[in-house]
């Protein structure tokens, strides 16, 4: 690879202490690096940390222990809030559950994070409009999202996520709430975006088709990380 | 702007409309009460004031110093003088005693005079006096003389017409001044009629109007003789200025209940809105957002939902008024003073401060909302703990309360009264949800629906309180509004006198009394009258009496003094007793208030002087005297016999069924006696309470929608695990029919506790209500110990399961969804 590095993890240990105060561990000593354009798969059985991990990644969390670096930023010293600045306009998000806006239409849940990052209405209108009709829903602008099927609501999400041009894009098992077909196709639009944008994209998912997709896959087992064998696209 | 337009978004969504509908009831109630009580109080001051002819009265012996006059004008005062004293009133061979008054320009200050053109017309409100040269005659004058509008009538030495016929004097009624027939003549014609001469019983009269009244009141009665007196709104016409005092109380008292019941709304609606938008926050946060700027995000989107809402709440409140008021303006004999722009600036305050006092802990939560929240579900979001939550909300409400009442002492109380009442519901609350657990073996129904109850203690302690605050809340206010009205209405019955009879000599009683029974009217007992001064208290003068404060105006002057062998019916001892039939002369008994400025005690010796000859009497018992029952009163009543030396006439009032017409035959069979109709003013009277009577029923209603709000909010905060409760007890076979049993019985019984413990509550805060600030006195009303449970249950049982429809009524496939959600 020779595109560079904008995501690297040195030795994370993570976990949690529960109501007894026993310290129940989920990540032990976890690297990994990630450089620009690649799709990375984080797979792993449930309740192996694979959430945790992409929280710790993404710098919505951080780890107890190691470093993580996303685009030259040491996350792990910074505050919260110096994170969430960091991750503006730079870092996309894509979730099982969509978490769409209900009360906003599909124009606006898609004009929101150019709006929280101070773009004029009118430029967030336009972006946003073009996002959509990118993602295939050029007709469903004014649409909120119960009016829109889970295909629809997952295609405005992914247009929210890539609408700020971000460097890495995270997506939290982004087709494990629609049916086959409908995942196939999300699956088919976020590859085709990644590529289009050079956007980096990691994903987290159960499901081995859209894992083996990716360019690299790690394996998530007991809080250890393995890489598996490169798949191709 | 993001948060104007999330704002806009959500309000289009319907996502705030609970919100905004608790936000726009909170603040037009307060700011209709706020005018209501800021216009009709002002516009009621100045009908009372009417009463009086002005805002304040200066009586004396002689005209009030110039230099007097010349400050009350220097302060923006108007002011004019009237003067009174008996004279006769002639016409062919017929004399009279009348009540001259003589009036300058600009009399009365305030109200108006009717005036008719004919013995027989109808009395039409006037501004004028009458000209130089005429007068104007009451119809008694025009009885007794017979005469008509275009008569000519002596005066002393002048010769006035008879220019219209006096109907309706707003500042004659009650005084016991001017007790004869009135003949009004104007100031110019004074000095040519040579009325006054040196020794003449004259009385002056200054009248005063204006916004600094009560300045120069404070400034001037300090410096005023032993021959002066001063009268305002409250001391001059008592029967008015108590029920002024007790509804604006009582407005308050019910626009801050509303504030409260809405603040709860507010404070579980808003709950249900951060808990809707944890997920947005976690969200914006993952945009980028710092935790200081979501929650500006939300703080300002709340804020302008404030703003919107509170205006449109003050432009509600400035419009119901405009049609409450127009609909009761006919009771008004002056026009209405126009509504100034503080209550709709209170208005504004109220919503501010209602959001932010109740709905910031809901700002603290998604403020402290973790970013990590979007992808894990579980992920705890902290709020603010209970004290903070009721801390704010408490604080709240104290700014409200000392904004409306401003009053320190009131504002404490009603928020003690909270905190104490809230604890005591959620500890009592806690324990009865415990006890009525066992209801569960009633069937599947009532098992689901205790089960609501009894899992999530803090949930069912919240809607608890909720209910009960909203119950005690109307039933307190209703409670209050039945008591003041009756009060009002024990006040002034049907049957209260309507005309004062004096100067009946002992002569003359047992024929008037026999006149009285002829007539159908009803009158109270023959009181003689003797004028004394009070002179001494158990042997020292009253100047070295050790008292509360300077000696009362009261006793500065001579006093009517009588003796009685029955007690008043609207007097009470209230220390001692009342005399018996074997008591002998030389026993007294005092009026409370005055008693306790004198400091005299049961036992004391008084010692007074009628004319040269002195009397003393001992203090047997202190009486409470109800001033405002239109019935004869009197500071001291005297054992019988005690004043039978002296030289007397009676006293009484009386209810004439047909006072117009039988004052007349009153008057040609006992002409000697002075008959004062009060029946024009007992009319003003009834009129003025009539309209607090409607003010304080209409706001009734805010409450009422404050109540509702509070119960639905609390059920739509409760929604969203309702319906994921009905779909996976439906998924499992569970029928519509067990569904709505089980919300039956949960809300029955949730209603059933709600209104225990709002009788107990009531039995508190009602005691302290009455006593200590409406002055009423408290009765435990069992029908509330019984009634408010059942009707409670029903009520809220009723709206509980309507508003919880929703989960019921969703399509199987729906609730699937939310099941797995």
């Amino acid at each position: 690879m020779t595109n560079a590095q904008v995501l690297s993890v040195s030795s994370v240990s993570h976990g949690f202490v529960d109501q007894d105060g026993q310290h129940l561990p989920i990540l032990r000593d976890v690297s990994l690096q990630i450089n620009q354009g690649d799709s990375v798969a984080i797979v792993g059985p449930s309740g192996a940390g694979k959430s945790t991990l992409l929280a710790l990644l993404a710098g919505l969390d951080v780890p107890n222990q190691g470093e993580i670096r996303l685009l030259d930023q040491s996350f792990s010293t910074l505050s919260e809030d110096a994170r969430a600045k960091a991750r503006q306009g730079s870092v996309g998000f894509v979730f099982q559950s969509f978490q769409l806006l209900p009360g906003l239409t599909a124009l606006e849940n898609v004009m929101l994070p150019l709006e929280l990052a101070g773009v004029s209405v009118k430029l967030a209108k336009q972006r946003a409009a073009d996002w959509l009709t990118r993602v295939g829903l050029g007709a469903r602008l004014r649409h909120r999202p119960r009016m829109l099927s889970g295909g629809e609501q997952q295609r405005t999400a992914v247009a929210r996520a890539f609408v700020t041009d971000p460097a890495l894009l995270f997506a939290d098992e982004p087709t494990g709430n629609l049916d086959r077909r409908t995942g196939e196709s999300i699956s088919d639009l976020l590859f085709q975006l990644n590529q289009d944008t050079g956007a980096t994209l990691v994903l987290v998912t159960h499901d081995e088709r859209l894992a083996s997709r990716c360019d690299r896959i790690f394996t998530l087992d007991e809080g250890q990380l393995q890489e598996s064998t490169p798949c191709s696209v | 702007m993001l948060s104007l337009r999330l704002l806009i978004r959500e309000l289009r969504a319907g996502q705030l409309t609970l919100l905004a509908l608790a936000l726009v009831v909170a603040v037009a109630a307060m700011t209709s009460t706020a005018v209501l009580t800021n216009r009709i109080d002002r516009a009621m001051v100045q009908d009372a004031s009417a009463l009086l002819g002005g805002d304040l009265v200066i009586r004396g012996d002689r005209p009030l110093s110039e230099r007097w006059i010349t400050e009350g004008q220097a302060l923006g005062l108007e002011t004019t003088e009237t003067i009174e004293f008996p004279s006769i009133v002639g016409f062919d061979d017929r004399f009279e005693l009348a009540a001259i008054k003589v009036v300058t320009e600009g009399y009365p200050l305030r109200g108006r005079l009717d005036v008719a053109a004919a013995r027989a017309g109808q009395g039409i409100p006037t501004n004028a006096i009458p000209v130089r040269g005429t007068a104007w005659v009451d119809p008694s004058l025009a009885s007794q003389l017979n005469v008509d509008v275009g008569d000519n009538v002596s005066v002393g030495e002048s010769t006035l017409r008879i220019s219209g016929i006096l109907v309706f004097e707003p500042d004659r009624g009650g005084s016991f001044v001017s007790l004869s027939p009135r003949l009004m003549m104007n100031r110019l014609d004074l000095n040519a009629s040579n009325l006054v001469q040196e020794g003449s019983r004259i009385r002056y009269y200054q009248l005063f109007a204006g916004e600094a009244a009560d300045r120069f009141r404070a400034r001037i009665t300090p410096e005023l003789d032993i021959s002066q007196r001063v009268r305002g709104l409250v001391d001059g016409r008592p029967e008015v200025g108590s029920a002024l005092t007790k509804a604006t109380q009582y407005l308050t008292l019910a626009g801050l209940l509303t504030v409260m019941l809405s603040g709860a709304a507010i404070a579980l609606t808003a709950r249900r809105w951060a808990e809707d938008h944890i997920v947005d926050s976690a969200l914006f946060r993952t945009f980028g957002l710092s935790s200081g700027a979501v929650a500006r995000v939300f703080a300002l989107e709340l804020l302008s939902l404030a703003l919107v809402a509170s205006a449109v709440g003050v432009l509600i409140g400035y419009g119901i008024q405009i049609v409450l008021v127009d609909t009761v303006a006919s009771f008004l004999t002056v026009s209405l003073p126009a509504p100034n722009a503080e209550p709709a600036l209170l208005g504004l305050a109220t919503g501010l401060v209602t959001t932010f006092g109740f709905a910031t802990p809901a700002l603290i939560q998604l403020h402290k909302v973790p970013p990590i929240r979007i992808l894990k579900r579980d992920y705890p979001t902290a709020g603010p703990g209970r004290i903070v939550t009721y801390g704010l909300a408490l604080a709240g409400l104290g700014c409200l309360s000392l904004l409306y009442t401003r009053d320190l002492p009131l504002t404490a109380l009603v928020l003690v009264a909270v905190a104490v009442l809230v604890a005591m519901i959620l500890i009592i609350g806690r324990v009865a949800i415990r006890i009525v657990g066992p209801l569960e073996r009633l069937g599947p129904a009532w098992r689901f629906g205790m089960q609501q109850l009894i899992r999530d203690p803090g949930t069912s302690g919240g809607q608890l309180i909720a209910f009960s605050l909203t119950v005690l809340a109307v039933t307190m206010v209703a409670m209050i509004r039945l008591d003041l009205v009756a009060t009002w209405e024990d006040q002034l019955p049907k049957d209260a006198p309507n005309t004062f009879a004096l100067n009946i000599t002992k002569a003359d009683a047992p024929g008037f009394a026999a006149l009285l029974t002829e007539l159908g009217a009803e009158s109270a007992p023959l009181y003689p009258i003797v004028r004394g001064r009070l002179e001494t208290i158990n042997g020292t003068v009253l100047a070295a009496h050790p008292m509360e404060d300077e000696i009362p105006g009261s006793v500065r002057r001579e006093l009517s003094l009588t003796e009685a062998s029955e007690q008043g019916r609207d007097n009470r001892i209230v220390d001692g007793r009342w005399f018996t039939g074997d008591d002998e002369s030389g026993l007294v008994t005092v009026e409370a208030e005055l008693a306790r400025e004198l400091n005299i005690r049961l036992g004391d010796q008084l010692a007074f002087l009628v004319g040269p000859d002195p009397v003393t009497a001992t203090v047997v018992g202190i009486r409470s005297v109800q001033w405002d029952s239109m019935l004869p009163n009197f500071f001291m009543i005297f054992s019988p016999g005690t004043l039978d030396r002296f030289e007397s006439t009676l006293l009484t009032s009386l209810n004439l069924p047909d006072p117009v017409a039988q004052t007349t035959a009153v008057a040609r069979a006992f002409p000697s006696v002075t008959l004062l109709s009060i029946d024009a003013v007992l009319n003003q009277v009834r009129g003025i309470l009539a309209k607090v009577t409607e003010a304080v029923s209409f706001v009734l209603w805010f409450v009422l929608a404050g109540g509702l709000l509070v119960l639905m909010a609390s059920i739509q905060t409760s929604l969203p695990i309702r319906k994921k409760e009905a779909a996976i007890l439906r998924s499992l076979g569970g029928s519509d029919r067990l569904l709505s049993q089980s919300q039956w019985a949960e809300f029955l019984v949730l209603g059933a506790l709600a209104g225990l413990l709002a009788a107990i509550a009531s039995e508190l805060l009602g005691r302290v209500l009455y006593t200590q600030i409406l002055n009423l006195e408290w009765s435990t009303f069992w029908s509330v110990w019984i009634g408010l449970p059942l009707v409670s249950a029903l009520m809220i049982g009723t709206i509980g399961r309507w508003s919880a429809r929703e989960a019921r009524q969703l399509p199987p496939a729906h609730l699937l969804k939310i099941a797995e959600s």
